[in-house]
């Protein structure tokens, strides 16, 4: 078996805030082979985005990495300076922002913009790097005619796939998917998945799926990543994932998604809030609201329970290995 | 504070009025600039309250008279500041200082007076036009953008040279010249948010005219707003009426641009810092009160825009 | 964009047909009228008054006049100052170059200075770095210009001695010249307008095919242009005039420059300030661009709109502040021009530089909305 591409280690970020600093993720592990595609999945808030603006360096100014390893093909990316980090953004790990109309600059012409990433990494002529920028508009399904227009007059679903063009446009050996089809109606999403789904198979890249909808997780992942509160509770393979889920989270997590099958059952709701990301809880950060939890859930971090290429974080597991 | 029992609708609205303020004050404060502003408008209101005083009670009026007055005690006017006269008197042997703090009065005045007629002015084509809309918008709009392009300096020149301008028409220009323009657009966008509300709506359904629709539910909405170009309308009033003066084509018997005009005039500023006393107090007071309105208008931006707080 | 183009201009129109109005109007309402002063002369007789009063078209009815005023002007007749004798078209014709030139200089330079300063300080920032500029930008935007202009004229004139003390030539160069000194200011115009103009398009051209090494080849361009006029304006002799008459600009425009700037510092400050918060900027840092790029590519490129915007609301306040400048400097332009016909009473020039004024105006927002549409492709194609 090939080293993965990507392997996380023991990665802490945290945010200066006027009340306090912010556990945004905590002691996060994660690792990806070539051609998997991961899902992140998690509610609002809990560090999802904040893991790939960590794993990408580009986190805002108050943010700050203060523990881990993220080596991207055996390097370690958190121990480079910043030039060196520059060389391997879009071109080593890239990534598709969500609300793709804000991720393009308005002023600029597309073709400008997919270009001038070509450029920054790679000596191409300039007519070459737009011939580029055509063959990836190709593959994500727009006309070569739109590359000269700007943001503004393309559609939503025309903007995700540009952007999408313009994540891959380095062939970057991971690409995030930060909540990519949010902001778009059911049906374009439907097709822009597909279109992703079929490009990350082909081109056997590793993918970061990041979203709160479990439904679009199940469609696109090969495996799956549950975070709460800046963990990772569970993770593994997404059959396994959906099957037979170990964490009282994502067993929660996936009985709140309505079934168009089966017999009429009422949503089962996950009452309480998340805690507050700045005065963590000692112990596991979902006992608060976890139907299952147990005295020492409260005091103290629960250990990893394995079961083959699937484990999670918890004292007294859902379907114990 | 526990709660009162409020019956009358006047109460209500009272005390509402008097938490909304000391609200806006508490946010005020925080910026220092804006309290700067403020200190410096309470200097100058100083000076125009102690200059009665002083020419009743200490001051000669043969001798300390802003206008008429002279010391025929010293020879070679202006003289430099000495203990009889602070700042020392101009080439006609007047008090500086007694000009000074004679004209702040007016200057007040003057701003107060500009900033009203913008006030209502701005206000009502503001509501008017977002209310009505169709052509007396467009109307009003092209008017504004008019108003938008004049130099305003230049117009008041010819408005000085056709009419004679004294204190009061030229605050009344002033006024007009800025509520008109970008003034009433900023205020309309404003209107028009509030005329898509649903109590307005309600009202109109209800029965409420026009005019009781604009009276009572836009015009206090928009105050705000307004108050904050105020400030900035007294600043440009100031600053106007100093550069006329300056030029010497205005109607007005004292101010602090009629100090430089006479001491320019009668040469005496060729001379550079010789007759600093002259030109420094005047060109430093307008500057000062100009400014300190406008730290104000800065000041109270955030307390108008919610958007603008830092919090 | 030329259809946007050609309603503005049709809305422009409208807009100075409304200030002829506004401005006849006026001039109607005043007490007694138009030749009060020039017929305030005790020596004519009454019937006298009565036909130069006719001469003048005062004895019609309003709206004949009305109609006449509103000839003339499309045919270029604003009529004859009582001062100087002459159409006064012609007095304006003579004064507009000067006024020109410095009204177009301070505002490049005073928009320049602003905006690179803003960006710089926007990039670096820091609350001392936050807190000084905006004092300072209050200050200079708030101070008495005519107190700041007599005491640079006095400070750099006076106690120095290195700038001129006014106008805009000295005498004794000039007292045996062959030509006129507006021939010279009509050179320098067409000079800046035919450099500027130059520069600017070969910028638009290289942008636009994207060739590396832009900035050099715009450097050499600008070297090679400066080097051919200063070529031409030696061999023509009027060198040496031209530097007088930029000797004598360099303190209006300074003055009139350092009242400005400053708006223009802090609107950019705070402005990249606010595109920095979207998300096109973390995206660009994502492609691993240089901090350069992304600042002046992405950020101040954006930024650089609602600037532009400012700019079209300061202009009939930097006209203002030209007139100012104009009187403190005794620089003979339009805005002086006005002044000094507005104090005797020759209300023909005084009402026609207004007019003028107003044109010129309405000039400048036209360019700067050319300007703004051509800056921002949102507008351009929708």
């Amino acid at each position: 078996m090939t080293d993965p591409v990507l392997q996380v280690e023991g990665l802490s970020v945290e945010y200066a805030t006027e009340k306090g600093r912010v556990h945004a993720v905590t002691d996060l592990a994660m690792t990806l082979e070539e051609g998997e595609a991961i899902g992140l999945v998690g509610e609002s808030g809990c560090g999802k985005t904040t893991v790939a603006l960590a794993l990408m360096r580009i986190l805002a100014d108050n943010g700050q990495i203060v523990n881990g390893k993220v080596l991207l093909d055996g390097v370690d990316l958190l121990q480079l300076s910043e030039e060196e980090m520059a060389k391997r953004r879009w071109s080593g790990i890239s990534m598709v922002f969500q609300a793709a109309m804000n991720s393009l600059n308005p002023v600029q012409r597309v073709v400008d913009q997919i270009v001038e990433a070509i450029e920054q990494h790679e000596e191409v002529a300039r007519s070459d790097a737009v011939e580029r920028a055509r063959e990836l508009f190709d593959v994500v399904g727009l006309d070569g005619a739109l590359l000269r227009r700007y943001p503004h007059e393309y559609s939503g679903g025309m903007r995700q796939r540009a952007v999408i063009a313009m994540a891959l446009a380095c062939s970057p050996r991971v690409i995030i998917a930060d909540e990519p089809t949010t902001a778009l109606d059911v049906l374009v999403q439907d097709r822009i998945l597909d279109q992703l789904k079929e490009i990350q198979s082909r081109r056997r890249m590793a993918m970061i799926y990041i979203s709160h909808d479990v439904g679009v997780i199940a469609r696109v992942s090969t495996s799956v990543g549950v975070m709460y509160a800046g963990r990772m509770v569970e993770t593994g393979p997404a059959h396994a994932i959906f099957k037979r889920p170990i964490h009282p989270y994502t067993e929660a997590l996936l009985a709140s998604v309505p079934s168009a099958r089966g017999p009429r059952r009422p949503l089962r709701v996950l009452g309480g809030d998340p805690p507050d990301l700045i005065d963590l809880p000692p112990g596991c950060p979902f006992a608060a609201r976890c139907s299952r939890v147990q005295e020492r859930c409260r005091t103290e971090i629960p250990p990893v329970v394995r079961s083959e290429s699937q484990w999670a974080l918890c004292w007294n597991p859902v379907n114990a290995p | 504070m526990a709660a009162r029992q409020l019956d009358k609708y006047y109460e209500i609205r009272l005390a509402l009025l008097l938490r909304r303020l000391r609200e806006s004050w508490a946010l005020f404060a925080e910026s220092r600039i804006g309290l700067l502003g403020v200190a410096i408008i309470v200097f100058f209101a100083l000076l125009a309250i102690a200059h009665p005083i002083l020419m009743a009670t200490v001051w000669e009026h043969e001798v300390y008279h802003p206008v008429i007055g002279f010391d025929a005690s010293l020879v070679g006017h202006p003289t430099p500041p000495s203990a009889r006269h602070l700042l020392g008197t101009d080439p006609l042997g007047r008090d500086i200082l007694s000009m000074l703090m004679h004209s702040t009065h007016s200057e007040f005045l003057l701003g107060i007076l500009a900033a009203v007629v913008t006030v209502v002015a701005a206000t009502t084509v503001g509501a008017v036009s977002a209310y009505f809309g169709g052509w007396l918008d467009s109307v009003l709009m092209r008017l504004a953008d008019l108003v938008i392009m004049m130099p305003a300096l230049s117009l008041y020149i010819v408005l000085a040279a056709l009419f004679d301008l004294n204190f009061t028409t030229l605050a009344i220009a002033i006024g007009l010249v800025s509520g008109l323009g970008a003034t009433s657009v900023i205020i309309k966008a404003q209107a028009i948010t509030i005329s898509v509300k649903p109590y307005v709506e309600a009202a109109r359904g209800a029965g409420g005219s026009h005019f009781h629709i604009i009276v009572t539910h836009m015009i206090p909405n928009l105050m705000p707003l307004a108050f904050l170009f105020m400030m900035f309308t007294v600043t440009a009033a100031i600053f106007s009426e100093a550069v006329l003066s300056f030029f010497g084509v205005l109607n007005i018997r004292m101010s602090w641009g009629i100090m430089i005009n006479t001491a320019q005039s009668s040469g005496y500023l060729g001379f550079g810092l010789e007759y600093w006393w002259l030109l420094m107090p005047a060109g430093l007071s307008i500057t000062l009160l100009c400014a300190s309105f406008y730290l104000v208008g800065r000041g109270l931006d955030p307390v108008v825009n919610p958007r603008l707080r830092s919090r | 964009m030329t259809k946007y183009l050609t309603s503005r201009l049709f809305q422009s129109a409208g807009v100075m047909f409304v200030f002829l109005t506004l401005v006849f109007v006026l001039v109607q309402s005043q007490p007694g009228d138009y030749a009060n002063v020039f017929l305030d002369n005790p020596r004519l007789t009454l019937e006298e008054r009565a036909e130069l009063r006719a001469s003048f078209g005062l004895d019609r009815p309003a709206y004949v006049q009305y109609a006449l005023y509103v000839k003339n002007f499309f045919k270029g007749d604003l009529g004859r100052s009582f001062i100087h004798q002459r159409p006064v078209v012609h007095v304006i014709m003579e004064r507009l170059p000067r006024t020109a030139m410095l009204f177009l200089t301070a505002t490049v330079v005073s928009f320049y200075l602003g905006f690179v300063l803003g960006k710089i300080i926007a990039w670096r920032r820091g609350s001392l770095v936050e807190y000084a500029s905006t004092i300072s930008g209050v200050f200079l935007f708030t101070i008495f210009l005519p107190w700041l202009g007599l005491m640079a004229l006095w400070l750099f004139g006076l106690e120095l001695g290195w700038l001129p003390l006014g106008k805009f030539l000295t005498p004794r160069l000039w007292s045996d010249a062959p030509f006129a000194a507006n021939h010279v200011f009509h050179r320098l115009l067409w000079t800046a307008f035919i450099g500027g103009g130059f520069l600017i398009a070969a910028t638009f051209f290289l942008n636009a095919r994207r060739l590396p090494g832009r900035g050099f080849i715009l450097l050499g361009l600008a070297a090679m242009l400066a080097l051919a006029g200063w070529g031409w304006w030696l061999s023509s002799g009027l060198a040496g005039y031209a530097a007088d008459i930029l000797k004598h600009m360099v303190l209006p425009v300074a003055v009139l420059t350092a009242v400005s700037f400053a708006g223009t510092m802090l609107l950019t400050r705070s402005s990249m300030l606010e595109v920095l918060r979207e998300d096109f900027v973390v995206a660009a840092r994502a492609k691993g661009l240089s901090e350069k790029a992304i600042r002046d590519r992405h950020v101040a490129r954006n930024a650089l709109l609602p600037v532009v915007t400012a700019l079209m609301f300061s202009l009939a306040g930097a006209i203002d502040g030209g007139v100012i400048t104009e009187s403190i400097f005794s620089w003979p332009g339009l805005g002086l021009t006005l002044l000094e016909s507005a104090v005797v009473g020759d209300m023909p020039l005084a009402v026609g530089a207004f007019v003028f004024t107003g044109v010129f105006s309405l000039v400048a927002h036209i360019a700067a909305d050319v300007l703004y549409v051509s800056l921002d492709p949102r507008i351009r194609y929708s």
